[in-house]
Formats: C-alpha cells, sequence, structure tokens
C-alpha cells in the first residue's frame, strides 16, 4: 500500500481510538455518588464496590465465598486503591468506583492494541491490523464493558496475548508464557480457560512438520503439555489463592456458573444455536455479522486449498498457514462451545472469540484483494478495505458516544428522581422494603434489599414502605403496558417457574384488604405504604 | 573439550540464576500467601495476642449487637490452662474464663471455636466468623489493622 495514505488510515484509526478511549474515560466517572446509586443502575458494578470496601476495610483480598469469576480483575483494582491509599489518598466511592472502571477502560484499549499486534503477526498492513483493532474497540457492548466494574474486558486481553505469544513463535517457552497468560485469562474469567490447548497447539503442530511421529516425540508432548498445564495452574493459584484453598466452595460456585450460562438468565434458555446472530447483529448490524462470517467461511476455504497445495506437514512448517490454521480451529471450537454449551446469549460471552473472527475474516478479504487484483490496483483495494473498517468504526463510534449520553445522564434518571422523592417524603429511619435497582439515598438507614419479595420476607421485614421494581421482583410479573398498577393487569413471563408465586403477591398486596396503597410509579417503580 | 567446560559452566550459571530469581521472588511473596500454610489467627491466639470480632450487620444472634467489638486475648494460667479474657468495646473490665482448649473443634477440624457473650462462635484460616455452618456472623481483625484503618478511615458509603 502507499505509504502515505497507509500512514494516513492508520492515523485515523489512532484518533478514532483516542476519541473513543477519551469519551470513555470521562463517561466512566458518572454516577458513581454511592453505593446505592451505582447498584440502582448495575448490580455487578454494586456488588464490585461493596466487595471492594470489604476488603479494603479488611486489609485482605478474601472474596468470601464470591467465585462466579475469577478473583484478578479485583485484585487489580484493590493494589492500585491501596497504591493511592498508601500516599494519603482519600478513598471514597467516586475514586474506588472510578478506579475500578479504569481497569477495564485500560484494559479495552490494551485488548485493540493486542488485536491490532496479532493483526500484523497475522501479516496484515498497518492500516488494517488498525482498522481491526479499532472494529474491536467501537463494538457497542465492548464499549460499555470497558467502563464497567467487570472482568469480561480484561479477559480478554489475556485471551488475545495468550494466543497471539502461542502463535508469534511455535517454542516451547512461548507455549510456556503463553500457558501462563491463559492462567491469567482463567484467573480473570474462567471461560479463559478454552485458550490453553491452543498455547501448545502451534508448539505441536511445528514439531509433526519437522519430525516423524515417534513415541518419543509423544513422550516429549506430554512432558511439555503437564509443563504448561503445571504453568496454568500455578498463575490461577497465585492470582486466586483463596479459590485453590478454599477447594469446595470453589468448584460448586464453579459448577453453579457453568449451569447458570448454559441454561440462561435464570431460565431454561432456548437450544437454538442460531439465537446467537440476535446478539451479534446488535451489535456489528447485518452487513457487520455477513462480513464476519463471510470472511471466516472465506478464510477455511483458502485454508483448505493452500494446505491442499503444500501438504499437511509442509503446512505445519510454514508459520503463515500455522497461524491461520490455529485461529480457524480456535474459532470452531469456541464457536461450538457458545453454539452447544451458552445459552446466555449475551455479546459478552463472545468476547473470546469475536476479535480472532475480526482478524480472520480480514485476512480471507485483505488476500481475496490480493488474488483478484493486480500491483496498482492492489494498493487501492487494500486502502479499500482499510477505509471500509474505519468508516464502520466511525459508525460504530457515533453509536457509543451517544450511549455514552445516557450514561451522563444518570444523576437526573427518573430512577433517581424516585428515590429523592422517597428521602423527602418519609424519615430516615423509615422502614423499607426495596427491590434490588432501587435507588435510595445512603441518608434512608433502615432499608432491606432482596432480589425477590415474598410473603415471608414482608412478614419479616413489616416495611413502613415497599418499592418493586421490574428488574427484580417484576422481572416475571410486570404491569401491562399502558396500564397502572392498580390496575391488576399483568404481563406474566411463565418461563420463571417462580412467576405465579410474584403474581399472587402482587396480587394479595391490590387487594382492598392488604393495606396497602400505591404513592408513586413508573415504568419501571411501584412504591406503596402501609395504610396507617 | 573447554568448549564443552565452558558450556556446561554456563548452563550452571543459568541454573543458578534461575533458583536465585525462584528464591528472591518466593521470599518476597510469601508474606502475602502465608496464610493459606498458617493458620495466623490461631498463632494469634497462641502467642497471646489480642485478636477482635466484629459482628456482621445485621447480627444473627441476639446476644450481640451490631456496632459492637470484642477483643479476646488468650493466656496460658499457672496450672497450664488456657483462659480467655473477653473485652466488649473499650470497656477495661472483662471477665476471664480458664480451662479452654484453643484446639477444640465440633463439626470441621478447620473451624476452632470461642465464646463471646455466652454464643459459641467457629473462626477458621480467613479471619471469618460463623454461628453453624450456614450462618456468617463476622469477622476477626487484629487490632493493628483496626488501628491502621482507624487511622485513614474510607469513605466509601
Amino acid at each position: 500500500m502507499n505509504q502515505c495514505v497507509q500512514v494516513t488510515l492508520t492515523t485515523c484509526a489512532l484518533l478514532l481510538a483516542t476519541v473513543l478511549v477519551l469519551a470513555n474515560t470521562v463517561a466512566a466517572t458518572f454516577g458513581l455518588d454511592s453505593i446505592r446509586m451505582i447498584q440502582a443502575f448495575n448490580l455487578d458494578e454494586g456488588l464490585s464496590i461493596t466487595r471492594m470496601k470489604d476488603n479494603l476495610e479488611q486489609f485482605s483480598l478474601d472474596p468470601d465465598g464470591f467465585f462466579y469469576y475469577g478473583n484478578l480483575y479485583h485484585s487489580i483494582a484493590y493494589y492500585c486503591i491501596a497504591f493511592f491509599e498508601h500516599f494519603g489518598w482519600t478513598i471514597n466511592t467516586s475514586l474506588a468506583g472510578f478506579v475500578l472502571r479504569l481497569v477495564s477502560v485500560v484494559s479495552g484499549f490494551l485488548a485493540s492494541l493486542s488485536l491490532g499486534i496479532l493483526g500484523k503477526i497475522c501479516k496484515l498492513p498497518t492500516a488494517i491490523a488498525a482498522g481491526t483493532a479499532l472494529a474491536l474497540l467501537t463494538m457497542p457492548d465492548f464499549v460499555v464493558f470497558s467502563r464497567m466494574m467487570h472482568p469480561d474486558v480484561l479477559q480478554t486481553v489475556f485471551v488475545i496475548v495468550s494466543l497471539g505469544l502461542a502463535l508469534l513463535r511455535p517454542t516451547f517457552s512461548f507455549a510456556l508464557m503463553s500457558a501462563a497468560v491463559a492462567g491469567l485469562a482463567f484467573s480473570t474469567k474462567y471461560i479463559g480457560a478454552l485458550v490453553l490447548p491452543f498455547s501448545f497447539l502451534p508448539l505441536a503442530l511445528s514439531a509433526l512438520g519437522r519430525e516423524q511421529l515417534s513415541s518419543r516425540l509423544v513422550l516429549r508432548f506430554c512432558l511439555q503439555g503437564l509443563a504448561l498445564i503445571g504453568a496454568f495452574i500455578s498463575v490461577f493459584v497465585l492470582t486466586n489463592p483463596y479459590a485453590a484453598f478454599d477447594r469446595s466452595r470453589f468448584i460448586s460456585v464453579f459448577m453453579w456458573q457453568l449451569k447458570y450460562s448454559s441454561n440462561g438468565y435464570g431460565v431454561v434458555g432456548q437450544a437454538n444455536p442460531a439465537l446467537w446472530l440476535e446478539p451479534l447483529t446488535d451489535q456489528f448490524g447485518t452487513a457487520g455479522v455477513l462480513y464476519l462470517f463471510g470472511g471466516f467461511f472465506l478464510a477455511c476455504v483458502f485454508l483448505l486449498r493452500d494446505i491442499g497445495r503444500v501438504g499437511w506437514r509442509a503446512a505445519f512448517t510454514k508459520d503463515d498457514l500455522r497461524t491461520r490454521l490455529v485461529l480457524v480451529l480456535y474459532v470452531l471450537t469456541t464457536s461450538a462451545h457458545l453454539a452447544i454449551s451458552i445459552h446466555q446469549r449475551e455479546a459478552r460471552f463472545t468476547y473470546h472469540v469475536v476479535p480472532f473472527l475480526i482478524i480472520l475474516s480480514t485476512l480471507a478479504i485483505f488476500e481475496l484483494i490480493i488474488e483478484l487484483t493486480k500491483q496498482v490496483a492492489r494498493w487501492w483495494g487494500i486502502a479499500a478495505l482499510a477505509a471500509v473498517l474505519l468508516v464502520f468504526a466511525s459508525t460504530q463510534l457515533k453509536f457509543d458516544l451517544r450511549a455514552m449520553a445516557d450514561v451522563t445522564a444518570k444523576p437526573e434518571s427518573e430512577v433517581i428522581k424516585f428515590g429523592n422523592f422517597v428521602a423527602q417524603r418519609y424519615p430516615a429511619d423509615a422502614n423499607i422494603l426495596a427491590d434490588v435497582y432501587t435507588y435510595l439515598p445512603p441518608s434512608m438507614t433502615n432499608v432491606t434489599y432482596t432480589n425477590l419479595q415474598t410473603e415471608e420476607l414482608l412478614a419479616k421485614v413489616t416495611p413502613q414502605v415497599i418499592i418493586l421494581t421490574r428488574g427484580a421482583t417484576g422481572a416475571s410479573v410486570w404491569k401491562k403496558s399502558g396500564t397502572v398498577f392498580s390496575d391488576g393487569k399483568f404481563v406474566t413471563d411463565l418461563r420463571y417457574p417462580i412467576a405465579p408465586q410474584v403474581e399472587a403477591y402482587l396480587n394479595k398486596l391490590l387487594s382492598p384488604s392488604s393495606g396497602w396503597s400505591v404513592v408513586r410509579e413508573s415504568d419501571f417503580e411501584v412504591l406503596l405504604q402501609r395504610d396507617k | 573439550m573447554t568448549a564443552q567446560a565452558d558450556q556446561a559452566h554456563a548452563n550452571l550459571l543459568k541454573l543458578l540464576a534461575i533458583l536465585i530469581v525462584v528464591v528472591g521472588i518466593a521470599a518476597v511473596i510469601w508474606p502475602l500467601y502465608r496464610k493459606f500454610f498458617v493458620n495466623e489467627w490461631r498463632e494469634r491466639i497462641v502467642d497471646g495476642e489480642p485478636v477482635v470480632f466484629i459482628p456482621d450487620c445485621p447480627v444473627v444472634s441476639a446476644h450481640l449487637r451490631c456496632a459492637d467489638r470484642y477483643t479476646l486475648v488468650f493466656r496460658k494460667n499457672e496450672n497450664g490452662q488456657w483462659c480467655a479474657r473477653v473485652g466488649k468495646n473499650t470497656d477495661p473490665e472483662s471477665s476471664e474464663s480458664c480451662g479452654l482448649d484453643i484446639d477444640a473443634w465440633d463439626f470441621a477440624r478447620s473451624w476452632r471455636y470461642f465464646t463471646v457473650e455466652g454464643v459459641r462462635l467457629y473462626y477458621s484460616w480467613r479471619g471469618r466468623v460463623i454461628i453453624t455452618p450456614n450462618q456468617v456472623a463476622g469477622w476477626l481483625v487484629s487490632p493493628e489493622n483496626l488501628a491502621l484503618r482507624s487511622a485513614h478511615p474510607l469513605s466509601i458509603q
């Protein structure tokens, strides 16, 4: 590609990336006034900051049985906050929350940078590699999780780096480093374990290409494999010691997590793997999904053709072919795992697949351009591909910045106004039973939060005020659109086994003899108070 | 021969360097991981160092109060028996009970117990305190950490 065009396109990509990262950093400062404000918008964030508070209080990283993710993301944020505290900084909600989010912001940038470098390893021109990096960085869900107190984006960095190291050089030392980084990915989120076999694969393929299969070679593979597993486990134990020393609890939570993600959202999700197209189309649009899967199909075709030309053994020794083979096998394996085992169809569950899908599809289209065009036209074809990626990323960036605008409106949102109304109307020590996702100012001291209100809980807490939310108790039963709560017209989602019980509870609250009356309601919340 | 000897010498040096790095790293990180191999709470108790029990809020026993802190100090008396003194908050008056077995356990060896306000509380190496296997009561904290946190209070609310 013409050097000048390449530099211009790469600079544009860098500028777009800078705008996104800076905007995301600014957006990460909103809605951090109190733990209650944080949890009103995102339960996971509320949990994360509450855990951080407990850990800082006790000078300990003990997750206290929270093994739903690995503890590495939390540990990094903990040490960052402890670093500031060491220099006398006052650790308040805003600072702790921002540091937790900043770890994700930085991780998002690093994931994108790593993908760009992987693109270079795969011999993509710089401008196109920058375009692939930007395609990941601007993926709307990835942008959201890049400013969230959540480990998904950090895990993505480790997955990309791990596979990148294994592909960079098919030597034992690089495979060992790759396994150690795969251990870091697993220490962050358990799906990172899927990378481990692919830490070993380039080394094994390279050896199989150069040497005849023999018992000596198999023995060497076994020993090398054991060393990689040892490195992987050692890293996990070092970064998640509480999981390693509280094994029975860790295993039970780990199994629960597996079951949860394979069922989906607390209800039994449908097994149809085509349903994955919906979140992917949400993220990339129809054209983007066609680009990804069309490109991947083309990558498979080119790979089979090239292997057919040179033969399997020779293919294993060629860096380019071996890299493409490993990437295709990785994408096939992880996609099959998603299609078969994961029914919790959220875009973030694809973070360990999408980056490689972007690289492979771009590689295939790049190769297609090379094959179909002559020298001069080839330059323009490559420049056009880089430009298309930039235009796509710019369009995505527009959506991302609009989504960030919503974040900046958090302090003035209806949920916050609702909570402030409750605080103005009732005394600070009013006994309140509130669903999670309810915002109440910290001045309200006598609040019991719950995921699900029941008659038993109501009898136990004996509240003066009840707040129901659509995200918690109302997840399975909620008022019909266009009606008010007291109409008693509900939409029931029978996929939730708990729905009939919730409906009975809501109807009981509404019955004239219940002693409860509605004070205020929105589309998302209902406030009831006990009649005097 | 000389080349072979040089190679062997270089390999030995390499091995030595790796060993020094590994031992160095282990020495640096050992204090962070010691608690996973040694029950430091039991160690404090045996050494007669105070440990502070802080109940979780809301409390799980009517005998405990949310904001209270109980300081426990164990010692061996002249008859070789273990005695425990439990102080509540800053109250200087505290009763001592003797004849205790600091290694006694009920349902699991990893959960030893002490008594506060007549309630038997079990603690583990993590410093977590429970009343029954399914009922968490609070945490153990060292007075040093408590003082450190009081000097630099968090303002996360």
